[in-house]
């Protein structure tokens, strides 16, 4: 929950912490203590990218839709949206991904054979999609794209992806909130469904495509997994959208799991932590064990969510927002020393310049996808 | 404004990229999170995938290194210049630039 609410933090800056403690627990006591660690983040994140307009790498794609349905009032529909997105891929995944065990070897071969030409083919599709401002849209991003290779090509910085991501999707928000004078409407409390099941089903089996990518190809991360998927399968429905994106870091760590298991690779500092044998009584175990997390999590999630809302539409948001700048610049500081400052204002200005052009908020992730091509080519 | 902002920014960027040259240190002297970089004697070489695994010593202690991209093998003493990271517990350089001293 604190990796999970807390900008800056994400569950593998604790391991030092977990390790400390890990003695206390047998080896599958830990394991199952680290697996419900890493769902327990993804859910709380959700809050921290509708409420505090700071999200993590895994939910930026999110922050354009939940910054509108927040102030229309309906931020508690935003948290569910993205929950459901992550319960329903848990589910789904619980069933599916012990079936594809033996698979994963035969298609991580045929993932890493064409995932440049996607990639590529994807960055062109998306500038062109601007029509009349391709022009713009180039521009952020060539400028996104020459960040990500200067940060994450040559280890400038400590922790690169924090004030790179922080900087285009939290603190250009927070500063365009601040100038909007904007205060959190009052929140109305999500009581009914009303979201298809199609609309469900449709968002949880990209979440699951995506996820399934992200596991295959370790350059590539939840954001730019989530944005091949929203493109290939185009869909103008922002819930869908919404759903596949809570879904795909969830989904990445049963995904994460099933690796472990099947080609013996960890594919995240958490992952690589788990000491258990690897058998299928093991792995079900943990799958299981990720499942009630899950479901515990979508309730709290989703119970803290409104009260959150109502709370933050008493209170002065721009001062809120001021505020959350402040303290990512100082978590920027402590990580990334002042060079992640910089990074931190320049990802931030590139951030404000799109938001200016008016274009499209997925070319920023130049930054990831850029460098990702350049690796693979 | 704003994309002269960025223009100046970014060459900020580029300038600490450039003619920053993080110190050199002995291995047995370097601590998690720093640029450094490091003088040793390769003893262990393996490429594969995209990715290039080195092993150097300065013969009392070694240090694994990790370069994200084709690296030609070599042999005799280096200096790599990279950032010092903790994997499984010990600590490892994840590699930027290797410069032979022949």
């Amino acid at each position: 929950m604190v990796s999970g609410l807390i900008p800056g933090l994400h569950p593998n800056t604790l391991i030092p912490l977990l390790l400390l403690i890990s003695p206390l627990f047998n080896d599958m006591g830990f394991a199952i203590l680290l697996i419900s660690i890493l769902i327990s983040a993804n859910y709380f994140e959700f809050i921290k990218t509708t409420y505090l307009s700071t999200p993590d790498s895994g939910d930026v794609l999110a922050s354009p839709y939940v910054q509108k349905l927040l102030f229309r009032g309906k931020g508690s529909e935003a948290v569910k949206l993205l929950s459901t997105g992550a319960a329903g891929t848990l589910l789904l995944l619980s069933i599916i991904a012990p079936l594809l065990i033996n698979f994963i070897p035969k298609i991580n071969f045929i993932v890493k054979k064409y995932i440049v030409i996607a990639l590529a083919l994807l960055s062109l599709h998306i500038i062109l999609k601007e029509g009349t401002r391709i022009g713009k849209a180039a521009i952020i991003f060539t400028l996104a794209a020459a960040l990500g290779i200067l940060v994450l090509r040559t280890e400038l910085i400590n922790q690169p992806l924090l004030p790179l991501l922080a900087g285009f999707y939290g603190t250009s928000t927070l500063i365009r909130n601040i100038k909007a004078q904007q205060d959190i409407p009052p929140q109305t409390k999500c009581l009914t469904d009303e979201t298809s099941v199609k609309t469900k089903l449709k968002g949880i089996a990209k979440a699951i495509v995506s996820s399934s990518v992200i596991t295959f190809i370790p350059a590539i991360g939840p954001s730019q997994a989530s944005l091949i998927s929203n493109e290939l399968v185009k869909t103008k429905n922002q819930k869908e959208k919404l759903i596949t994106i809570g879904g795909v870091n969830t989904g990445d760590v049963l995904f994460s799991i099933t690796a472990l298991f099947s080609i013996h690779k960890a594919r995240s500092g958490i992952i690589e932590q788990i000491s258990i044998p690897l058998s299928s009584i093991n792995y079900l175990i943990l799958i299981i064990s990720a499942l009630m997390a899950g479901i515990i999590n979508y309730w709290l999630v989703n119970w803290l969510s409104y009260r959150i809302g109502e709370r933050l539409s008493k209170v002065n948001y721009s001062a809120l927002s001021l505020m959350l700048i402040i303290f990512i610049a100082a978590v920027t500081l402590l990580f990334c020393g002042w060079e992640g400052e910089v990074v931190l204002l320049t990802s931030t200005l590139i951030g404000l310049l799109g938001s200016e052009y008016g274009v499209n908020p997925n070319h920023l992730m130049a930054a990831l996808i850029v460098p990702t091509i350049m690796y693979y080519a | 404004m704003n994309k002269l902002a960025v223009i100046v920014s970014l060459l900020i960027i580029i300038y600490l990229l450039t003619l920053r040259e993080p110190p050199v240190k002995e291995i047995s002297n370097i601590s998690e999170g720093e640029l450094v970089r490091v003088k040793g004697k390769i003893i262990n070489y393996t490429a594969r995938d995209r990715t290039t695994f080195l092993t150097i010593s300065n013969g009392n202690k070694s240090l694994n290194v990790v370069f994200f991209k084709h690296v030609p093998a070599l042999t005799g003493y280096v200096i790599i210049k990279g950032r010092v990271k903790t994997y499984k517990g010990k600590l490892e350089m994840t590699g930027v630039d290797l410069k032979s001293l022949k």
